[in-house]
């Protein structure tokens, strides 16, 4: 029963502005990073002059210069204005193709892990049948099937994806179903569907949450991937994808900025995003 | 007294195991009643039943034999919302029997409204008021979340709840078998209190036979499975008939 | 439940076994330091079983874990010695310590389940350290195990010898637990909780266990709890601990639980259910010990003596109103 020390903890909550954030330099510098990607994708059209589909063949494959910051491709089109404009399109997909499997898999898992069972049986079969495809295989064949497109991409992500939320919020769902809270609202005579959405999930919810980052950056593979396949995203849309793919055939001649350039810019918004899921979960744990 | 108001009458309970034919008997034809305005202890050691009956009463355990009847009337294993009034329940460990999400308000507002208690939302946090006043906690309270309360504010809390619904039996499994011993005098008291004053029935459940000899009118002692006596407090500490129960009270220690 | 208590102080040999001088442990939360023992001191003599009870919070664990080195990281000693047969065991590194513990003092601790090795076969948890450091064989090794397996009260020792420790009940695994700690002949043994995950008839043996050994090993005891009632019936002598400090100790137990001197004493003997006697209604306290960071910084009052071997401290005007509200309910 006794404890070696007991520490009671506060009744103030730790927000972000809280002492807590001084020592979590994980989510600030993520955050940071994040950021500033994020504003300059939104902010695309003040920070370039040049559209990114806008071609001028006399200005091919030129280097870094105070007109062209990050230099020409092959076609003229402005290197800088591909990345921040193909940075809106990629990061944009990636975050909101999240949304559905965050969805789908945190109801599925919850009443999965709630009521056990048949349900339960099923639900993990079926998505233990999901998950024994290769990844970018079963993706590949979706978007084959359902056409190149940006809602293609989507779709496909959704499919696959939600198996891995569903996996976590079960887990925390199993665990919190036996504790006495859960029974005490049994016996309050709060219903099935009440006691799943108001109390269970919000309580498991944060695990989902945590994922859902280091999801975002596993999105941002698949779709820049894909691109750089040709698939999904299809020019003139910049992407950083279809960027390598273009600019690799210059490598060799030296112009190293037309592939480098958006495969820096994939590393370091995965990193910043990588940081925020590791910032959120420090943030979470010590909060519990 | 016109007949025991909570009647569970030979009640058996089989849980399932790995191995193949039998299961284990956590209750064995068990019947117990409990009386209005009174406080009946059941004391056992751990395998003894006294959960599993406990939660056969309360409704959690849905699968068992006999019948739980409660003022004449039989409840289904199933319980109603109507049913769920008149029984409910107090768990051992306060610190997991509390949604950690919700403020004490949002957590007993709840069931006012699901049991449509209280009409408008003033008539709602008036009686949060009054539960709050009975369970001696402070209404500022009211809109704390439970994560910094000790475990004898958690467990008034928890005993708020219950009271909610204005029940008529509580069922408390264990309820202070975790908190301190001077914070349990105090619950202790509460418990006698309220059936003093509001004519509330409590199960009080528990391994510890001085805390059931001081609160309790009426004790059965339950072992494997089957309730070997029921007797009166005093009958029960001063001459008790079964040999379980003399072994249990030489064991139990006591101050001098 | 019988007679209480081991042998009277008088009687046993009257050099203290182990002296706890006026320890301060400190605690390291969010960078700074809160004091989570406050000068304390007791001492237990060769044959003397003294209880150490507190409720949560009062430090009393801690002390124990002191003593054997065991603090966690983010406690530590800031002054104070703990002797050992007038050996302070802090002061040269850890070395004293490490040279006594498992061999002079030992240790029973609350949770068997998790205090053992999981696949580990439990005669050869019980002897390992011993036989290691004999030099025996295997089946010498073996038949001491069964012999203190057979000491400690648990039938039919050849075969659970060769058990693992999740086919044992809770009962047998303490008694593995103990039989593991006397199987140095240790001169000390220090009992955390040891009897609390237990049901009352398992208890009751288990001390029933510890009395036998203490009179064939003429050890001493330091059994820290927080129930009172298992201390009135296994210990001669008490200590009560309050947020960090003692606030009452004597070397008289039955004296002290009739007479407490300290309200705190007072206001936890009134608040423990009886079985004999008559039903009084029981008084409680409004709240638990103020948690680490609330407690008042001001160092510990030397504790005032009653009677030679009874201390208590001084309560302030605030913990007299605190612990003599009697708070009904």
């Amino acid at each position: 029963m006794t404890a070696v020390f007991v520490l009671k903890k506060p009744i103030r909550r730790t927000s972000l502005f809280s002492r807590k954030r001084e020592r979590n330099l994980h989510l600030i510098l993520g955050v940071v990073i994040v950021g500033i990607i994020v504003l300059m994708a939104v902010f695309a059209p003040l920070l370039t002059r040049y559209s990114p589909t806008a071609q001028d063949f006399t200005a091919t494959l030129q280097g870094p210069s105070w007109s062209h910051l990050l230099g020409t491709d092959n076609l003229g089109r402005d290197v800088w204005s591909r990345v921040i404009y193909g940075g809106r399109i990629d990061l944009f997909l990636a975050t909101v193709a999240v949304a559905a499997p965050l969805v789908i898999g945190t109801v599925v898992g919850a009443l999965s892990g709630y009521f056990g069972g048949w349900f339960d049986l099923i639900i993990m079969r079926v998505a233990d049948i999901v998950v024994a495809f290769p990844f970018y295989v079963l993706v590949i064949s979706l978007v084959f099937i359902l056409g190149n497109g940006i809602g293609s991409i989507f779709v496909a992500i959704s499919i696959v994806s939600w198996v891995a939320y569903a996996r976590i919020v079960r887990a925390e769902a199993l665990v919190i179903r036996s504790t006495d809270f859960m029974d005490a609202l049994r016996v309050g005579g709060i219903g099935t569907g009440r006691i799943v959405f108001r109390h269970l999930v919000p309580n498991i919810v944060s695990q989902a949450i945590v994922y859902s980052m280091s999801d975002i950056v596993g999105n941002i593979a698949v779709i820049v991937t894909l691109s750089y396949f040709g698939l999904g995203i299809v020019p003139p849309t910049p992407d950083w994808g279809s960027m390598m793919a273009d600019g690799q055939p210059f490598f060799a001649g030296g112009y190293y900025g037309l592939m480098v350039m958006p495969a820096l810019a994939v590393i370091v918004t995965s990193f910043g995003l990588s940081l925020i899921g590791d910032g959120l979960a420090n943030l979470l744990r010590v909060k519990k | 007294m016109t007949g025991p108001h909570l009647r569970a009458e030979r009640i058996s309970v089989t849980f399932a195991t790995r191995r193949r034919g039998k299961g284990h008997r956590a209750l064995n034809e068990v019947t117990l009643d409990v009386g209005k305005s009174e406080i009946v202890g059941l004391v056992g050691e751990s395998g003894s039943g006294k959960s599993t009956l406990g939660r056969v009463i309360v409704g959690l355990q849905e699968s068992y034999t006999g019948t739980v009847s409660f003022a004449g009337e039989v409840l289904a294993h199933r319980r109603s919302i109507v049913q769920r009034r008149a029984i409910q329940m107090v768990f051992q460990d306060p610190y997991a029997s509390l949604d950690p999400q919700m403020t004490v308000w949002q957590m007993l507002e709840e069931l006012l409204i699901v049991h449509k208690i209280g009409g408008t939302r003033d008539a709602r946090r008036e009686r949060c008021r009054e539960l709050m006043r009975l369970v001696h906690m402070p209404a500022s309270l009211l809109d704390v979340r439970p994560a910094g309360m000790s475990g004898g504010q958690r467990q008034r809390i928890a005993l708020a709840r219950a009271l909610a619904v204005d029940p008529q039996l509580i069922v408390a499994d264990e309820a202070t078998s975790a908190l301190d011993v001077s914070v349990q005098a105090g619950i202790i008291n509460l418990f006698a209190d309220l059936r003093d004053q509001t004519g509330l029935s409590i199960l009080f459940i528990s391994h510890n036979l001085a805390v059931v000899r001081s609160l309790c009118d009426r004790v059965a002692v339950i072992y494997q499975g089957e309730v070997v006596e029921v007797a009166g407090t005093e009958a029960i500490f001063n001459a008790p008939q079964h040999d379980y129960t003399r072994q249990l009270l030489a064991a139990a220690p006591d101050l001098p | 439940m019988t007679e209480g208590g081991s042998q009277a102080v008088d009687q046993a040999d009257s050099t203290p076994l182990l002296e706890i001088d006026r320890l301060c442990v400190s605690a390291r939360i969010k960078g700074e330091q809160f004091r989570a023992l406050d000068a304390v001191s007791l001492t237990v003599r060769r044959g003397e079983a003294r209880g150490l009870v507190g409720e949560s919070g009062s430090g009393k664990s801690i002390t124990l874990r002191a003593a054997m080195g065991l603090l966690p990281h983010s406690l530590s000693v800031t002054s104070g010695a703990i002797r050992f047969k007038g050996r302070d065991l802090l002061a040269d590194g850890g070395k004293s310590l490490a040279a006594v513990r498992g061999t002079g003092i030992a240790m029973v601790f609350q949770e068997p389940a998790v205090a053992l090795n999981p696949v580990m076969r439990v005669g050869r948890q019980i002897v390992d350290s011993v036989a290691w450091r004999r030099g025996w064989s295997r089946r010498e090794a073996r038949e001491f195990a069964v012999e203190l397996m057979t000491q400690v009260g648990i039938r039919d020792p050849r075969r659970w010898a060769d058990a693992y420790p999740h086919q044992l009940s809770g009962g047998m695994r303490q008694r593995v637990m103990i039989a593991a700690a006397v199987a140095c002949q240790p001169e000390m043994i220090f009992c955390d909780e040891p009897t609390t995950a237990l049901d009352v008839t398992v208890q009751a043996q288990i001390l029933a266990l510890f009395k036998k050994l203490q009179q064939e090993l003429n050890a001493g005891f330091l059994y820290v709890t927080h129930d009172l009632s298992v201390v009135a019936e296994f210990c001669s002598t008490l200590s009560v601990m309050y947020a960090g400090r003692i606030v009452e100790q004597a070397d008289d137990l039955k004296a002290m639980v009739a007479e407490p001197a300290h309200p705190y004493t007072r206001a936890l003997l009134a608040a423990v259910p009886r079985i004999k006697g008559p039903a009084k209604r029981l008084r409680g306290l409004a709240s638990s010990a103020p948690p680490l960071t609330e407690r008042s910084q001001a160092p510990a009052q030397p504790l005032a003596q009653i009677r030679p071997g009874w201390q208590a401290a001084l309560a302030t005007k605030d913990e007299i109103a605190l612990f003599s509200t009697g708070v009904e309910a």
